[in-house]
């Protein structure tokens, strides 16, 4: 017999699986899609199975040719996903894993691999500021760790990459984002791998998840090229009202009798729109060409990109040109070599950010508007040493120049079929500089400023496996085992130098007066040895797997062992149950670690660079803790996979707990001893949690289709020990306590604000201890929050307090709120009608608060600082005025208002319309006509509608960049933008 | 061909594999800007380089500012609060709370200083360096003790007794939990380190003398009311025919700390008004602005107004930047041993000595000379002349007002109550130190 296969679209299929059904004999189509099989007269059926499609059985008729077209499969069963060293179809998994596709993965405007990751369930994605180019928060199945790093291990084709921030000097809260190095266009899939027997496998980095990156590559037949281009724009999502320049000047008359020109010599009559003039409608462009094809023996892909995104904030740019090379070549039946080569040039031009006089989003909030833009001497207008906004957009120069390989490159020898020897070398290249210029216009230096720096960094990864596939009846067994060594070898300098003859010399060469000059060198070594079993006996699946570790940055134990075990059965894996094609229920157990502290945090060592004035010093710089070894977390959980009216509805469901322990924490110590903190085991954490995953085919017909899939998860995160159980304080309010979750806030409680004398003076009368001479709160006057005495005071000895005692001090802090969401997750509806698209995602996030510090300064009323709006028009004047803003003042009292506490935290929840795309594929009949495969013109918008009800700029927001523990505290921090985007993509 | 590449692949594999036995090893990889203790102290250079360590300590942005300046200048009349930080705003309140992170970063500032002394105290007498001579050593020695004792005379002065440390930090185990020894027992300490420096200080510090260590044990001395003794050190520090009417106002150095472009520090950013470019966190106060005679030249070298604010002119490198403003910091200055010497005087009864000391101060000033001094108001004129001479530069005026025992009748208006003798300990060497127990301070 013989016969063809092709896709939906008729176009072949080259390499699908044609077998015939209970037996051994098969083979695999041709470059036309064509196969020839000799079949026996009893032979029933024929299964036809090719990555990305529904299985097909196809009935034997007795006819001599067969015409078999794969459908894509509706909801994936049939995918296969990568997870560990091996790869597996979804429908055999037992772990829990959520795949997201290249189009999902490329939804949004100025993709990372990050904001794809929002499409996974379980996973929170922050992205701690609105500039292009910046960081982001991943937390996969809520925090583990407290002074190790939180982010997921992400591996791109097998090779763990590095991660994080490389940048040296500070521009506030902000770093810089190591993943935006890959392109997304190039991206096949990603899964991220979440439970611990899935994770086991990648041993002591992957407690907080493991993300992993396929790039595209080729596929024989025909070769393919694409060419896709987006045009648009970013713009801010709101702007703060901030004063005019004539209520300013009230103001200021109202905090200090005088007008603004008495007070400051700054005349009332200016009034400075800071805002307006640093947020503008800024363009975005995007160009992606790729080639793929190849025949039967080598397949290639190779693609280059570009993307320029200059954000709502002017000044702000982040632009990357990339290409790639992947190559399959299969020499013989025994030899198959693979390499996937990737490089990066990108060059991300930051300002200065949030929690910064200097700063260009701070300093428009809190620059008054009576200061001029310019002065008449044309120099930029300034005030109480707060940069101008509009230089720190148009002449600080900061600019963060990547150039970045990421290859891999392997062999695989099959002395046999069912055995495969690989060996595998990964490459992780990264050579990032900073050039920074500060014009002696800027108020952060007088003379002018040089800052460079270089961190070099190298990652290589050998790898050996043996992989061995077998059936032994009904009974398919997988096994892998292998050698991993990795050595990282890290780099940097930096310099700072001042006094440039002039400002037309942005050269270090130029520079008198050198500031900083360091240069050190870090790396670390890993050996790892890995084995992995997986069985699958009809509708029984079963794998284990097994990590050992060796980390040169452990001194005393530098092994540490991961186990992981999975199961799972799957009721309706050879007949229906009731409307279901699949049941599976799965449970999985299993121990993963994290090493990622610095490289020599566990050595107790003494640092140079202590000098004074020009005399080299050296001083004790870390007591280290050689006993330190990994934080172990042990994650348990069983899962719920179904599939019900023909792979129609599609759903997962998981419940995990996960346990950490020997918490690497920065355990405080008493600072008399010279050291505030030692790094040490101690402490644990708790996440338990409860996903689901839903997709409904709603429709599928050949002109009208319609997905919808539903992501939700719930995540509980408890601190359950910490070294003797003593709470640690972060960032403004946050504090890290056992019972409490990671990104709590703590602080007084608000009562109202005092409208009047008699009200303060009852609560003076509180105190009746004579020996505390102490008012309730000293200084306040009617105008001023009143704070909750809290109840602190044991008077029946009975151990339990039972008492206030009648003044506000430290006693009365408490809890008041968390930064962790409760609620996560997505609705993503995907319409096809004809050659029309709609897909749009609403992505929500419920139970998080923000501590929003803004209050404290741009609503606080004390000083020099510009008001708010509403905190003006909203300010205490006299009894009866509410109790949002307290009065105007300076000293003291202000002091009080300003204390931590409740005022400062808002509801963070926010439900967005994250991305919508509106798409017109036009008619092949018309595309062919002029020469193309296709031609689709879409427009897509990103963070389009937000509904939130908080009152700063955007809820998604943390001042403290990608710190583990200090989360959702807003400080003058640059929001996300809105996206508009025009494209075109091109097949040819 | 494939069976070549068969070969190639298992001898590249073999080959990588031979170099994972070296640069894959654990212990491959070791640092170099950083190293283990037994490597970082072994001659006469890097012992010189630790020397360097304190006084780059003693430079702590934790200190330059809050630490030797602000805090103890709010805490009394010599300055207010007028910038935003809310925990700096306590100190001007008398409102410290154990809670206070400027007090807390103070606190372990001065410690690193002690912590770092330490180290070096204790490893120098084990280096073996034929060129390392007794006299160098006992310099090295002598420079790191002095730091140990300036740290402690500002941890004693606020906190009153504190945790008596003297050996370096080398694990974290019991050792840790030291309670707080007696004020007596600090200043025993000071004064035992600063008499080691006095004795030991050799022409070759980076600029601690032994007139400088002589200048400490007598203010130390006229803190705890022995003035015979502070006199004597007054003596040796600047000389019994001392005369400062030659030297220009706050050049009569004896040791200051100091700062350049590259080693800056920050605090006329802090003192500047706004209009010239600082935050202006910190201010005179109203009441010593106006404590200066009519005619006084210090007047315009300490305070000056803009658009009606005060701002103080001791930090006044303005147009430098934040961090690297090179204003040093006035550790000990002749005229403060002069008026030491004319107190001295006159608690003994001479008033004419007394007058002729605190004349030298008032004439370099341009004002007139003090006569009438006698037994009711010479406390009054050396406090005044004082407060006038050493403002805005350390905690001089809160230390006088508390050892002469006004600080209650001069600040209570403000706030000062009895309690507020000390600070409290920071709560996180509370939560910590399981053997220190808060002190009796008035929020403790």
């Amino acid at each position: 017999m013989t016969g063809t296969v092709t896709d939906d679209e008729g176009v072949p299929l080259i390499g699908a699986s044609v077998l015939v059904v209970n037996t051994t004999t098969g083979t695999v189509t041709d470059l036309d899609g064509a196969f020839t099989l000799n079949v026996n007269s009893d032979a029933e059926a024929i299964q036809v199975s090719y990555t990305g499609f529904t299985t097909q059985v196809v009935p034997l008729t007795g006819a001599a040719t067969y015409e078999i077209e794969l459908g894509s499969d509706g909801i994936g069963l049939d995918e296969v996903v990568v997870v560990g060293y091996s790869p597996v179809r979804r429908k055999d998994l037992v772990g829990a894993v959520s795949s997201i596709s290249t189009e999902d993965v490329n939804a949004e405007a100025g993709a990372t691999v990050q904001s794809a990751l929002r499409q996974a369930a379980g996973v929170v994605v922050q992205q701690s500021n609105g500039a292009p180019g910046a960081g982001y928060n991943i937390r996969v199945r809520g925090v583990t760790s407290v002074n190790a790093s939180n982010e997921p291990l992400f591996v791109v084709d097998g090779v763990p990459i590095q991660a994080g921030s490389f940048a040296q000097a500070g521009v506030g809260g902000q770093g810089t984002n190591a993943l935006a190095d890959i392109n997304p266009a190039d991206i096949e899939s990603m899964e991220v791998l979440k439970d611990a027997s899935t994770t086991a496998i990648y041993g002591s980095r992957a407690a907080n998840g493991v993300v992993l990156i396929t790039t595209k590559s080729g596929r024989s037949g025909k070769t393919r090229i694409g060419y896709n281009a987006s045009y648009g724009y970013n713009e801010v999502i709101k702007k703060v009202d901030v004063v005019d320049g004539a209520t300013y000047n009230e103001y200021i008359k109202e905090r200090y009798g005088r007008s603004t020109n008495a007070a400051f010599g700054l005349d009332s009559t200016v009034s400075s729109s800071w805002q307006d003039l640093i947020f503008d409608r800024n363009p975005l462009t995007s160009h992606q060409l790729s080639i793929s094809g190849g025949d039967v023996k080598t397949k290639f892909y190779g693609s280059l990109g570009f993307d320029d995104n200059q954000g709502a904030l002017n000044g702000t740019r982040f632009k990357r040109y990339s290409g790639r090379l992947n190559l399959d070549h299969t020499a013989s039946d025994k030899l198959a070599l693979n390499m996937n080569l990737g490089y990066t040039n990108s060059n991300n031009k930051r300002i200065q950010g949030d929690n910064n006089i200097y700063g260009a989003v701070s300093a428009a909030i809190l620059l008054p508007p009576v200061v001029p833009v310019r002065n008449e001497d044309g120099s930029y207008g300034s005030f109480a040493g707060l940069e101008n906004p509009v230089a720190a957009t148009e002449v600080y120069e900061n600019r963060a120049l990547t150039n970045r390989v990421i290859g891999n490159a392997s062999a695989t020898f099959f002395p046999i079929e069912a055995i495969a020897l690989k060996a595998k070398l990964g490459v992780d290249n990264v050579n990032f500089r900073e050039n920074i210029f500060e014009p002696s216009s800027l108020q952060s230096t007088t003379q002018g400023q040089i800052v460079e720096s270089s961190n070099v960094r190298t990652r290589i990864i050998n790898e050996y496996t043996a992989t061995y596939n077998g059936n032994f009846g009904a009974t398919s067994l997988n096994s892998t085992i292998g050698a991993i060594y990795q050595r990282d070898d890290i780099r940097r300098n930096f310099f700072e130098t001042n006094d440039l003859p002039s400002d037309n010399f942005p050269s270090a060469d130029a520079a008198a007066t050198p500031a900083t000059v360091a240069g050190d060198k870090f790396g670390s070594t890993l050996n790892s040895y890995i084995a992995t079993v997986n069985i699958n006996n009809g509708g029984l699946y079963a794998t284990a797997s097994f990590r050992a570790d060796g980390s040169s940055r452990f001194v005393n134990d530098k092994w540490g062992y991961f186990p992981g075990v999975a199961v799972g059965y799957d009721l309706a894996h050879d007949q229906m149950v009731g409307p279901f094609e699949q049941l599976k229920l799965r449970a999985s157990y299993g121990q993963t670690g994290n090493n990622n502290i610095g490289d020599f945090a566990t050595r107790p060592l003494f640092a140079g660079g202590a000098s004074y004035l020009t005399t080299p010093g050296i001083s004790q710089s870390q007591l280290g803790n050689p006993d330190l070894v990994w934080e172990t977390t042990t994650q348990f959980n069983v899962g719920l996979d179904l599939a019900l009216l023909e792979n129609r509805i599609g759903a997962a469901f998981d419940f995990y707990v996960k346990n950490t322990d020997d918490l690497i924490l920065n355990r405080p110590i008493p600072s008399s001893s010279g050291f505030s903190s030692v790094i040490a085991n101690v402490g644990s954490m708790r996440n338990t949690g409860l996903e689901a995953s839903l997709t409904f085919v709603n429709v599928l017909k050949d002109d009208f289709s319609w997905t919808t899939t539903l992501t939700g998860a719930y995540n509980k995160n408890e601190v359950t020990a910490l070294y003797n159980d003593q709470p640690q304080d972060f960032g403004f309010a946050t504090r890290l306590a056992v019972g409490q979750p990671v990104g709590s806030f703590f602080g007084l409680v608000t009562d109202g604000i005092y409208q009047n004398q008699a009200e303060i003076d009852a609560d003076n009368a509180l105190n009746t201890d004579p020996a505390v001479d102490r008012d309730y709160i000293p200084g306040a006057r009617p105008g001023d929050f009143r704070f909750v005495d809290q109840i602190t005071v044991d008077t029946d000895g009975d151990g339990v307090p039972d008492a206030a005692d009648g003044i506000i001090n430290d006693d009365d802090r408490t809890f008041i709120g968390k930064a962790l969401p409760d609620f996560t997750g997505g609705v993503n509806n995907k319409l096809t009608y004809m050659g029309l698209e709609l897909d749009f995602f609403f992505q929500f996030s419920l139970g998080a608060e923000v501590y929003n510090n803004n209050l404290a300064f741009a609503e606080g009323l004390n000083s020099v600082f510009a008001p708010t709006v509403r905190a003006y028009e909203g300010a205490w004047r006299q009894e009866g005025d509410g109790d949002d803003f307290p009065r105007i003042t300076g000293g003291a009292s202000a002091d009080n208002n300003r204390q931590d506490s409740d005022r400062f935290i808002e509801d963070g929840s926010f439900v967005r319309l994250k991305t919508a795309t509106l798409a017109y594929g036009l008619p092949e009949s018309l595309t062919e006509q002029i020469g193309f495969d296709q031609m689709r013109l879409f427009v897509r918008g990103t963070n389009l509608i937000t509904w939130s009800n908080y009152s700063w700029f955007d809820p998604e927001v943390n001042t403290f960049g990608d710190a583990n523990v200090a989360l959702g505290t807003d400080f003058l921090t640059l929001p996300i933008s809105r996206t508009v985007e025009f494209g075109i993509n091109l097949g040819f | 061909m494939i069976k070549q590449l068969i070969h190639l692949t298992v001898g590249a594999a073999l080959a990588a594999g031979m170099t994972a036995c070296d640069a894959y090893d654990l212990d491959a990889v070791q640092p170099i800007d950083s190293v283990p203790l037994d490597l970082a102290v072994t001659d006469a250079k890097s012992a010189g380089a630790a020397r360097a360590g304190v006084y780059n300590e003693l430079q702590d942005g934790d200190l330059t500012f809050d630490g030797y300046v602000a805090s103890y200048t709010y805490f009394s009349d010599d300055t207010d609060w007028t910038g935003t930080f809310p925990t700096r705003a306590q100190f001007d309140n008398y409102n410290v709370l154990p809670s206070n992170n400027t007090m807390g970063s103070m606190w372990a500032g001065y410690y690193d200083v002690i912590n770092t002394a330490n180290n070096l105290i204790q490893v120098l007498p084990t280096v073996e360096d034929p060129s390392l001579t007794d006299e160098v050593r006992n310099s090295f020695l002598a420079e790191a003790r002095f730091g140990r004792a300036i740290a402690y005379f500002h941890l004693v002065t606020g906190w009153g007794g504190v945790p008596l440390i003297t050996m370096p930090t080398v694990s974290v185990g019991e050792e840790l939990n030291v309670p707080a020894s007696s004020e007596a027992d600090i200043y025993a300490q000071v004064i035992e380190d600063a008499t080691f420096a006095a004795n030991n200080l050799s022409g070759n510090t980076l600029g601690m003398t032994a007139a400088a260590a002589n200048a400490l044990l007598a203010r130390v001395a006229l803190m705890q009311g022995r003035y015979p003794e502070a006199g004597t050190f007054a003596t040796a520090a600047i000389g019994a025919d001392y005369d400062l009417t030659g030297v220009p106002y706050l050049e009569d150095e004896i040791f200051y700390l100091k700062f350049s472009s590259t080693d800056g520090q920050t605090n006329a950013f802090f003192f500047g008004p706004a209009a010239l470019g600082g935050r202006y966190s910190i201010a005179p106060s109203a009441k010593l602005y106006n404590a200066y005679e009519e005619g006084d030249a210090r007047f315009a070298l300490s305070v000056d107004t803009l658009n009606g604010q005060r701002y103080g002119l001791k930090y006044d490198n303005f147009t430098g930047a934040a961090g690297s403003q090179d204003d040093p910091i006035y550790f000990f200055r002749a005229a403060e041993q002069v008026l030491i010497l004319a107190e001295v005087a006159a608690r003994a009864g001479d008033f004419a000595m007394a007058e002729m000391w605190i004349n030298q101060v008032r004439n370099r000033a341009g004002l007139d000379d003090i006569e009438d001094m006698d037994e009711s108001n010479y406390l009054d004129y050396i406090l005044q002349e004082r407060y006038v001479e050493l403002a805005m530069e350390g905690g001089f005026r809160l230390w006088d007002l508390r050892r002469t025992g006004r600080a209650v009748e001069v600040l209570g208006a403000d706030g000062y109550d009895a309690c507020d003798a000390v600070w409290p300990f920071p709560q996180s060497n509370i939560d910590t130190n399981t053997a220190l127990e808060q002190n009796n301070c008035c929020n403790c």
